[in-house]
């Protein structure tokens, strides 16, 4: 391991920035691509603190849904779309990436399949709609897409807001 | 497409048939949609003229228009009342460049407007007389007879009035599919929401898209070109109120609402004839916040496609830009808080309007 950590150089960078770059920039041109760049840089900071946590919350969360979303297509005989949902619910179990970036390939597999059964429910709301399940199955999947834009505010904010032009 | 002076010499003097002397040559270093160049040249010894190539960037646009479409509108919009720069000719890729670009003559003036964006009382008439002559530019677009001269070639046009959000909708849907490159879930929720939720236009008219300050011409006060066509449309004119930046200033005096979002609409309504709601443009801004998605998730293909040749911009737009715009479209749907008033204006914090 060499020290320092990736954390510790992205704060240097930024702050170098700051200090060092910035201030002298008088094309505006350079100065909107160097600004965005530093945005960018504090984006890529808050990942690698906050997304980790948030993958680990997202991936169990993420497949019990989709069993539940499961049962109910295959309760309902929704053939092709349970097959969409299981090969989903395969890949991300077969998955061999390592580390976070594996994290985050399982985790796309999972949304791609929560996507194409989400639309097959849309598809079919007229033929299912009387079916409490259906109802209760909506809700849930509509109470994972505010949990998840909150965990994407967690990286979100503290990269950006409050820090002065975008560009 | 080389922009250097011997090339652009070379290609112009060709393409004109006669001499051209190019003295200038300068990227507009501002928009992340499409790359602009200023080509400023002489022609057989002739007057300075200003020529402005537009074209993808390299890396492909944000958009999900085709640049066919752009040189489309604005030839079209030449036969209008509407203020546009003329439009000179198309280039295929080929002998001269690698990528297809237009060619339109530059229009004298700027996009900015200055004292604009103050909240100073001196500069309220200002401001005002700024905001009315843009609803009457408005008007002249949501006039223009779409159907004979053919805006419907490009723009997918709704059968009925009562169809133009759901025809909104669904183009919106057709362009996500075609550009995503992952799944957002969120976006078919909100699609089911706005079909649902559709508020029939008392007419279909061609609507420009983003539009507003830093987007038109002004010289001198006046509007004298309506530019970046981009994100046109057929439909509810109520859209490009959703889709105006910063053109219905919220002017407050002594406890009295001066100016507003209400008050242009209703001034837009006595010039247009066409009665525009309020809550219909809210409606349009769920639409204008999942066209932001669109973009953010084409840039992030584009970042993932080409990192070396895409635009910091474009990861800004994908990642930023896109999450705000997740959490306004849930908000709408009653899912969760809006995003503030400050996340939303700073969009638009740039490094020169914090200079201003």
């Amino acid at each position: 391991m060499i020290n320092p950590r990736p954390i510790d150089v992205l704060e240097n960078l930024v702050a170098t920035l700051d200090a060092s770059v910035l201030p002298r920039l008088k094309d505006a041109d350079v100065l909107s691509a160097a600004t965005t760049t530093r945005h960018m840089l504090r984006y890529v900071l808050s990942q690698l603190r906050y997304e980790p946590a948030s993958f680990a919350a997202e991936l169990p969360r993420l497949t019990g849904l989709l069993e539940q979303v499961r049962n109910f297509l295959e309760r309902v005989g929704a053939s092709e779309a349970l097959h969409g949902v299981d090969a989903a619910l395969a890949s991300a179990a077969v998955s061999n990436a390592d580390g976070h970036e594996g994290l985050a390939t399982r985790i796309a597999h999972l949304r791609e399949g929560l996507h194409g059964a989400h639309r097959t429910l849309i598809e079919h709301r007229g033929e299912w709609a009387a079916d409490p399940g259906y109802a209760e199955l909506r809700g849930t999947i509509r109470e994972y897409l505010s949990w998840q834009n909150l965990e994407e505010a967690k990286i979100v904010a503290p990269a950006f807001y409050g820090q002065g032009a975008r560009r | 497409m080389d922009f250097s002076v011997p090339h652009l010499q070379a290609y112009l003097s060709t393409r004109l048939g006669a001499p051209v002397e190019v003295t200038k040559v300068e990227r507009f270093g501002r928009g992340v949609s499409r790359m602009t160049w200023f080509v400023t040249c002489h022609r057989n010894g002739g007057e300075s003229e200003q020529l402005v190539f537009r074209l993808d960037p390299p890396s492909g646009s944000v958009e999900p228009s085709p640049l066919d479409q752009e040189y489309f509108m604005y030839e079209r919009l030449g036969q209008t009342e509407v203020p546009v720069a003329p439009v000179l000719w198309w280039e295929h890729a080929g002998r001269w460049t690698d990528r297809p670009f237009y060619v339109r003559r530059a229009v004298e003036g700027s996009w900015n407007v200055p004292d604009f964006l103050t909240d100073d009382p001196r500069h309220d008439e200002w401001r005002i007389a700024i905001s009315k002559e843009h609803m009457r530019a408005l008007s002249k677009v949501h006039a223009v007879d779409w159907k004979s001269l053919g805006f419907d070639r490009y723009l997918p046009a709704p059968s009925r009035p009562e169809d133009c959000g759901i025809n909104y909708a669904n183009t919106a849907l057709a362009q996500y599919d075609s550009v995503r490159g992952q799944a957002v879930p969120v976006v078919l929720e909100a699609i089911e929401w706005l079909r649902d939720n559709a508020p029939p236009s008392p007419r279909i008219c061609l609507c420009k898209g983003t539009n507003g300050y830093g987007e038109e011409i002004f010289r001198d006060g006046k509007l004298v070109a309506l530019s970046d066509w981009e994100e046109a449309s057929i439909g509810d004119p109520a859209a490009d109120f959703a889709f105006m930046q910063y053109f219905a200033p919220q002017i407050d005096r002594d406890g009295q609402n001066v100016w507003g979002l209400e008050k242009a609409l209703a001034y837009y309504t006595s010039v247009s004839g066409i009665p525009v709601t309020v809550e219909r443009v809210q409606f349009y801004g769920v639409i204008r916040a999942l066209r932001l998605i669109i973009m953010a998730e084409k840039c992030a293909t584009a970042l993932h496609d080409n990192p070396a040749l895409a635009d910091v911009r474009m990861a800004w737009t994908s990642t930023e830009v896109g999450h705000v715009c997740r959490q306004g479209m849930l908000a709408a749907m009653g899912l969760g808080a809006p995003p503030t008033a400050q996340m939303l204006a700073d969009f638009h914090l740039s490094v020169e309007s914090q200079v201003q």
